[in-house]
């Protein structure tokens, strides 16, 4: 709770958050209710500015732009936080068994590992579209395991730096067992740099998701995504720059918020960091 | 509480680090472990502890009150730790963890030994604050360990291992981190808190000037080996050792040149 409150405390982290809000709750309101249909294409309504029916326009086959864009919003949503669970999954096994396990367990893992960062997520993404068809699963697959094994190596050294740390072992001498002490110490202490690498495991997802299917491997024709909308208008945006513009911008802030959000969640974890707060002893003479 | 450590060895893959180590604390006896850095002093305290370095192998016997603690099961073990046992590290900037708030790291062993309640931990956690003369100890246990000094980092050290009124206390080099006038007022408290709870104590230094103000024998190692033992005025006043020699010359020519 402790962490919330320093984290919407300061404008860092409240924006973010805030937007980040706003889509979820369109991603959620979407799913029964848009303004109008969003695959509805009526020809008399093409390329229409942004108005009062329409705010964000048309496109070229007449459908209203911001229904489609509040409908794509849960693709993101779905497509983010499934990635970003399969990636910490993937990466807090990967860096415990790294550095926590008995030492030839370590060793196979930290191999699995640099083999595994050697691929680059997109292209895997791609691999696994050329096989078995493009779809979501393919990028949650795709971008899960990509960012699971980056967080895995990051994750890695940062376990092995708070396990071997003195306040760690102290805890063990006040009587902690094992699992308490990684819970309590290891955990915790950890917890600000696998906050970071899960905000851009998700920024990432966002990003790959929307390329993805920009390119055609991603969301089929039925699942409305930013991505597909951005491809579908780009041919246009010299002409119609207005109705483009809006899943793009959709991308970018998204992206932008997690990016932040991971960075003020990590600030608002650490005492150390948080910039205000109470100081309920100020420094003084020992 | 007794403490009586027969013929310890501990092993690290295949370099012997402690040979044949003998360390006997009589009940609310002050013993001092020095020795030059990689002596052995260290390993001898985490050995009592059980908490080796990853693949060092102990033989021997370490005997607390007459119980064998060596080859005695991890869980049996985190029961005598930090209830029997209280421990304080040396480095008081790294041995508090810290996105805890200080009252909670205090309280943790007697939350852990389930020896108080949530309310009841936080109150004896005031008082033990307020035992090691920690200003203002009602506010002061809801900070964090950077918002505190390193001699009040320290005192927070003693406080947590003397909490739960341990029977033996054992101090890894409490004061070398801290500047001489804290070092003072700190090992001033610190032997003031181990006498008055009647605590054996087990004091590891490489100072002889610190050792003289809290120990009343010394066990002298050097090179994972007790090459010494003696009363401390006996030791001061005629080292056998060359080890002992060294160090106690090298005590007087610190306190010599001080102006």
């Amino acid at each position: 709770m402790t962490v919330l409150r320093e984290l919407l405390r300061r404008p860092r982290g409240a924006v973010p958050a805030a937007w980040l809000a706003l889509v979820a709750l369109a991603a959620l309101v979407s799913r029964w209710w848009t303004p109008q249909d969003p695959f509805r294409a009526d020809p008399y309504q093409q390329w229409q500015g942004p108005s009062v029916a329409h705010p964000f326009g048309t496109d070229a086959v007449g459908r209203d732009v911001l229904s489609y864009v509040l409908a794509a919003s849960g693709t993101t949503v779905v497509v983010a936080v499934a990635s970003a669970a399969v990636a910490v999954v993937v990466g807090v096994l990967l860096a415990a068994l790294g550095s926590l396990a008995r030492r030839w367990v370590r060793e196979v893992t930290v191999v699995l590992v640099d083999v595994l960062v050697a691929f680059p997520t997109i292209l895997v993404a791609m691999a696994l579209a050329a096989v078995f068809g493009g779809s979501l699963g393919v990028v949650v697959v795709a971008v899960g395991v990509g960012y699971g094994v980056a967080i895995g190596r990051v994750g890695r050294g940062e376990l092995r730096r708070v396990a071997t740390s003195d306040y760690v072992l102290a805890g063990r001498a006040a009587g902690l067992g094992a699992w308490g002490s990684l819970r309590r110490h290891v955990l915790p202490n950890a917890a600000p740099v696998l906050v970071v690498q899960v905000s851009l495991a998700m920024a990432t997802s966002v990003l790959a998701e929307a390329g993805l299917s920009f390119l055609g491997y991603g969301a089929s024709a039925a699942t409305p995504s930013w991505g597909r909308l951005l491809s579908d208008l780009q041919p246009f945006l010299a002409v119609h720059p207005w109705t483009v513009a809006w899943p793009g911008l959709a991308i970018t802030l998204t992206v932008l918020s997690l990016n932040l959000l991971g960075d003020a969640l990590r600030d608002a974890a650490d005492p150390r960091l948080r910039t205000s707060g109470r100081r309920p002893a100020e420094r003084t003479a020992p | 509480m007794t403490l009586d450590v027969t013929d310890l060895v501990v092993e690290l893959d295949g370099r012997r680090l402690l040979d044949g180590v003998d360390l006997h604390v009589p009940d609310g006896g002050r013993v001092g472990l020095v020795g030059a850095s990689g002596s052995g002093k260290s390993l001898t305290v985490l050995a009592v502890l059980g908490l080796l370095p990853e693949g060092a192998v102990a033989r021997g016997s370490v005997r607390l009150d007459g119980r064998e603690l060596l080859g005695l099961p991890e869980r049996e073990l985190a029961r005598v730790r930090g209830r029997l046992v209280g421990t304080v590290f040396q480095d008081p900037r790294s041995a508090l963890d810290p996105v805890q708030r200080v009252g909670r790291q205090i309280a943790e062993p007697l939350r852990l030994h389930r020896l108080a309640g949530r309310a009841e931990a936080r109150r004896r956690a005031v008082e033990a604050a307020r035992e090691v003369d920690l200003p203002d100890p009602g506010t002061l246990v809801d900070a964090y360990p950077h918002q505190l000094s390193g001699g009040q980092r320290q005192r927070v050290g003693i406080a947590t291992a003397l909490v739960t009124r341990p029977g033996l206390v054992l101090a890894d080099e409490p004061t070398t981190a801290l500047d001489v006038t804290t070092q003072a007022s700190v090992l001033a408290l610190f032997r003031r808190l181990v006498t008055d709870h009647g605590s054996s104590l087990v004091f590891v230094t490489h100072d002889l000037a610190v050792l003289a103000q809290v120990a009343t024998d010394v066990v002298v190692l050097a090179h994972g080996r007790v090459v010494e033992r003696a009363t401390v005025p006996d030791l001061l006043r005629s080292p056998a050792s060359a080890e002992a020699r060294e160090l106690v010359a090298a005590a007087r020519a610190t306190t010599w040149s001080a102006p």
